[in-house]
């Protein structure tokens, strides 16, 4: 009787030890991610805004760390501008410009709180004159 | 309640707490199985050690993957792959498929985004246009002029003997003018820039073999 429970409880030992050690074993070194669903843009500038420190990944979280204001849409949503306005003393105020390539927005410019006017010679004139209007552009002297 | 009554009961709870694992276990292995069937590994490497890789959906949040490189399964779909470090990014967009491995490798530079800028143009002998009567505003204007003609352009080169003065009335205000000839990547071009005042510089492209006209840059103010 007593083999039998040190046999079940040794095999009891080793199925905990089978579930808690089965999926990285049979994931190898990949682990599932996930990403959950959020307003637009905000995946993409809290791309922009991530940093590594000491070995550490800081990645913003909109609503959490900053939050987004003054999104406008140019050229059938194929540019955005989006101001981002610091939740804690860690960021500063800034300014993104986004562009839809293959489907997906990338951050073209910024973040930045102003840029040279010839950043903007290669965007459409609608977006040059918006961030002209915001006084986001400056002369850089030579 | 004898010892052996105990005994039998406590390997009795020992079997339904067996039985209880190894349904979990059997279920995290066929759940483990099911994951591996319908994702793709996605393995990024960088150019820098310290890059905080970061991944991101349309309207989706953005996660974290890793620093310096990574290797992750993901459901199929359309993905942007972030990199950061010390001043330095890169972005680019990966298809990931189910049962698939992809490799990207991103390697960071200092223009962020993708946006071609004036600023990745290499010009040469184009300060020998300031010795023969441009300003320094007037140049980045003619500078800034090569780049609207050709964005993609990396090196534009003016041959540095062929800069001469176009004719002028001293006593009109019609532009100065400057002939040149140079090659933007190779390709040769020859150029009038027309100037006046101090900020003001208008460029003009044409082709040298055929004389068609390339560009024209923004018109010079009226007197």
């Amino acid at each position: 009787m007593r083999k039998t429970t040190i046999f079940l409880l040794s095999l009891a030992l080793l199925l905990v030890a089978g579930l808690f050690s089965v999926r990285p074993i049979m994931y190898g070194n990949a682990r599932p991610v996930s990403i959950s669903a959020a307003d637009p843009l905000t995946g993409q500038i809290s791309q922009a805004l991530a940093s590594s420190s000491n070995g550490q990944l800081v990645l913003p979280v909109s609503g959490q760390d900053y939050t987004l204001s003054g999104i406008t849409y140019f050229d059938n949503h194929t540019w955005a501008f989006a101001a981002i306005k610091p939740l804690s003393n860690s960021m500063n105020s800034s300014n993104v410009v986004l562009e839809k390539q293959s489907g997906v927005y990338k951050v073209v410019l910024g973040p930045g709180s102003a840029f040279p006017r010839t950043t903007t010679l290669t965007m459409p004139a609608d977006i040059a004159q918006f961030l002209n209007q915001r006084g986001l552009l400056y002369d850089a002297l030579d | 309640m004898t010892p052996s009554t105990n005994a039998r009961r406590l390997s009795g709870g020992l079997l339904v707490c067996c039985l209880l694992l190894a349904g979990l276990l059997a279920w995290n292995i066929s759940a483990t199985l099911h994951t591996i069937h319908t994702t793709g590994i996605l393995a990024v490497n960088t150019s820098e050690p310290s890059a905080a890789i970061t991944i991101s959906q349309i309207n989706h949040s953005a996660a974290p993957i890793g620093i310096g490189s990574a290797r992750i399964r993901l459901q199929p779909g359309d993905y942007l792959l972030g990199a950061n470090a010390a001043g330095l990014s890169a972005v680019q967009t990966v298809h990931v498929s189910a049962q698939r491995d992809t490799t990207v490798t991103l390697n960071l530079a200092k223009s962020s985004g993708g946006l071609p800028s004036v600023d990745d143009v290499g010009f040469v002998n184009t300060d020998i246009l300031v010795d023969d009567g441009l300003t320094s505003t007037q140049l980045t204007s003619v500078k800034e002029q090569f780049f609207t003609y050709d964005t993609a352009a990396k090196v534009v080169s003016l041959d540095a003997g062929s800069i001469q003065p176009g004719p002028h009335d001293p006593n009109s205000y019609d532009p100065f003018t400057l002939n040149f000839t140079g090659t933007i990547d190779s390709k040769p071009f020859q150029a009038t820039v027309a100037y006046v005042g101090y900020d003001h510089a208008q460029l003009t492209l044409s082709d040298p073999q055929t004389g068609d006209q390339l560009y024209v840059g923004p018109g010079l103010p009226a007197n």
